[in-house]
């Protein structure tokens, strides 16, 4: 193959490079979760300071990838990928020698400006560079690092701690990120055709603004309630200053990015199933750890391991649905993926304090299938009805919708689980006078918080599953073989 | 084999429906292993929820039980409030021919009495009832998957005769204070009866006069002892 300058290029190797890159930058991102009990201690902080590792991380993360598209065409791949890696690599040396936390937060701040421009870059040349035929095959790989690395996380965070100090857990990924990043000088080279744009500094602004603050608001709602005036504050200047942005971008010829794309309802359909399956996933990573610790006394390393195997299978399965989507086009996949996600989701709806381990972890397998046969090939069929720099584009919008979608998804999920629990509490004064009536009425109210966060979680399969059957049949001339 | 049952139709189900070419094979592989997947499914939230081939069973045990605590006064059953619960509490005992004490489960499930009965021993009996399979095939649909004997519920009687009390372990701690302290009075009232007697009638030999003494006393020391044993029922249990 040869790049945009000519010059020939190894397809193997830069898309090895960019999966061992995202991967590593994957992994960390639900990796400090675990960690932060150890941190609270350490540097005698709170539980909602700890928590800026994630949100802070989102924020940027949210902030970078609608920016992603511009970057993408106005600068050459292995400018940008180089610089990405740098990121991660510099904030990991920054965390790891942290002497405070603030430090720990700016090495982390830093690390995911890296990722928030892995993501959509690896989404985008793998659309390039491929041949529609191939895409889900192709994307197939991809969902190995996009799905798998995040749900390894924690299993390897528990298990880094467990076995050594909290540093190690920046302190590991330097090695295999300074292989990859001497890896992509080599082997990245500029296949994404430029078309340079000027830098729309408002639209920025708006965009970064506007996602920020939208992303902040959600992630508020965990600690504050929907009630706070910063929650929804922010929530509605977010709105607003989205709106502005699209008001903005809409009419221009050369747009920061095309939301226009989202008059294709192919694109959009398929955008927003990829969207509802990873929300409910995430979602479903984050309640269930809680129930597995808060309520059957797990700790973080081996609840990371009961959903271990079903992270394992949907790199497995991810491969699999992604030739299929090759050969069969998406629609039969997202009807059949989001069937298996709503199946493999309601069992937890019914999880009691004794449910047998076992039928947790297999249940959760049945989820995470459903999720694979969904996530890469609509992702690749979203970009069926697009070509050249709308690629790009639809890959920044359909991850940013992704992101929001997520974080909007898990506020949910956190403040039904919160607020139903909080309901259904025993008054206090009980704790005195009948303590173990007290903690059998407390351990209740806590399982009838799960029921109903899961009951959600079933309802977003739910809605997944209607929007599947607005997927069009693939026309025969797309089904050659 | 529900969770073999499971992944059987779970692969079925995404081979049949992905791999296979003509239509009517797709529906027929991929859709009974869709009625397999939901069926097993289905199974798991109705034997996790709702007990489905389970069935009650109860276990009767008794243990014959000694005092909690060694004295030379009463035998006690103590109990011990949990933190400072009104009415939870859990029991101490002690079984016959063990020297450390064991108490009663403090949940919700464990309901405990306390009777007195004519026997002239103390026991303790145990019916605990627990989810057992009702049969060879439900045990072998749900293999592999634990156990499976979450206990429903335990009734424990205390049957305790006339000369047992019981008392929390506060009131017992108390109770024995005062019985050493009784025993002291006991013994400075003997040597003083035992002089009156003999002053009043010297014939009377040190033993003689000690053995009198100890028959009257030994008459009013139940009476006594029964006042202070309600005496410490009426003391914090706390």
């Amino acid at each position: 193959m040869v790049d945009t300058t000519g010059h020939r290029y190894s397809q193997l190797w830069l898309t090895l490079t960019l999966i061992l890159g995202t991967f590593c930058t994957a992994l960390t991102t639900n990796m400090l979760v675990t960690a932060y009990p150890t941190l609270m201690t350490k540097f005698s902080i709170s539980s909602a300071t700890v928590q800026w590792l994630t949100t802070g991380s989102l924020l940027v993360m949210g902030i970078m990838i609608p920016v992603s598209a511009w970057l993408l065409n106005n600068f050459s791949l292995r400018v940008i990928y180089v610089a990405a890696l740098s990121c991660f690599l510099g904030g990991l040396i920054i965390s790891y020698t942290a002497t405070n936390f603030q430090l720990i937060l700016l090495g982390r701040l830093v690390q995911a400006l890296g990722i928030g421009i892995t993501f959509p870059t690896i989404q985008t040349v793998l659309l390039v560079i491929y041949p529609p035929e191939k895409r889900g095959t192709m994307m197939g790989l991809g969902g190995i690092v996009i799905g798998l690395a995040p749900a390894l996380g924690p299993t390897v965070s528990g298990w880094i701690l467990d076995n050594a100090s909290w540093r190690d857990l920046f302190g590991m990924m330097i090695p295999p990120v300074i292989v990859v990043l001497l890896l992509a000088i080599f082997t990245v080279k500029p296949v994404i055709p430029l078309k340079k744009s000027p830098l729309d500094a408002g639209a920025i602004a708006l965009s970064t603004l506007g996602f920020g603050s939208l992303l902040y608001g959600f992630s508020s709602v965990g600690n504050s309630g929907w009630g706070a005036p910063i929650v929804w504050g922010s929530i509605i200047v977010g709105i607003l200053l989205i709106t502005g942005f699209v008001w903005r971008e809409w009419p221009q010829a050369q747009p920061l990015l095309n939301i226009r794309l989202l008059k294709v309802p192919s694109f959009t359909i398929a955008s927003l199933i990829t969207a509802l399956a990873n929300t409910a996933m995430i979602g479903i990573q984050v309640v269930l750890p809680m129930y597995l610790q808060n309520v059957r006394g797990l700790t973080p390393l081996q609840s990371g391991l009961m959903i271990l195997p079903g992270a394992l299978l949907y790199g497995v399965i991810s491969l699999v649905s992604g030739r299929a989507y090759d050969h069969i086009g998406g629609r039969r996949l997202a009807l059949m993926g989001m069937f298996l996600l709503t199946l493999g989701t309601l069992p937890f709806a019914f999880l009691t304090q004794q449910t047998p381990y076992p039928y947790i972890l297999f249940e959760y397998i049945v989820l995470m299938s459903g999720v694979a046969l969904v996530a890469m090939p609509l992702t690749a069929a979203s970009s069926v009805d697009l070509t050249g720099i709308q690629l790009s584009h639809g890959t920044a919008i359909n991850s940013t919708m992704r992101q929001v979608m997520t974080s909007m998804g898990t506020a949910i999920l956190g403040s039904v689980l919160t607020n139903v629990t909080n309901q259904a509490k025993p008054a206090a004064a009980l704790l005195t006078h009948a303590p173990l009536a007290y903690r059998d009425q407390l351990y209740t109210a806590a399982m009838q918080g799960f029921h109903a966060a899961f009951l959600v979680a079933t309802v977003m399969g739910i809605l997944g599953l209607i929007l599947a059957g607005l997927v069009k049949k693939p026309q025969k001339a797309q089904v050659i073989k | 084999m529900i969770l073999i049952l499971l992944m059987l139709g779970l692969l079925g189900f995404i081979v049949g429906f992905l791999a296979l070419k003509h239509r009517a094979q797709r529906w027929i592989v991929g859709g009974a292993s869709l009625l397999i997947l939901v069926m097993a499914a289905s199974l798991m939230i109705g034997n996790d929820t709702q007990h489905w081939g389970m069935q009650p069973v109860t276990k009767t045990t008794t243990t014959p039980l000694q005092s909690a605590v060694k004295n030379d006064y009463v035998s006690l059953l103590l109990y011990q409030p949990i933190k400072h619960a009104t009415t939870e509490k859990v029991y101490v005992y002690r079984p016959v021919n063990q020297t450390k004490r064991q108490h009663t489960a403090a949940d919700l499930t464990t309901h405990v009495t306390v009777q007195t009965s004519k026997a002239n021993t103390a026991v303790l009996t145990t019916k605990t009832t627990r989810w057992a399979y009702r049969n060879a095939a439900w045990r072998w649909l749900f293999s592999a998957t634990g156990n499976h004997t979450t206990l429903i519920k335990r009734r424990q009687i205390f049957s305790l005769p006339n000369h047992w009390a019981t008392l929390s372990v506060s009131q017992a701690q108390w109770l024995a204070k005062q019985a050493k302290a009784l025993k002291a009075t006991e013994q400075t009232t003997m040597a003083t009866k035992v002089k009156q007697l003999r002053s009043a009638d010297p014939s009377l030999s040190a033993t003689q006069a000690k053995a009198q003494v100890e028959r009257q006393l030994n008459q009013q020391t139940p009476s006594v002892l029964a006042k202070l044993i309600k005496q410490a029922q009426q003391q914090s249990k706390y």
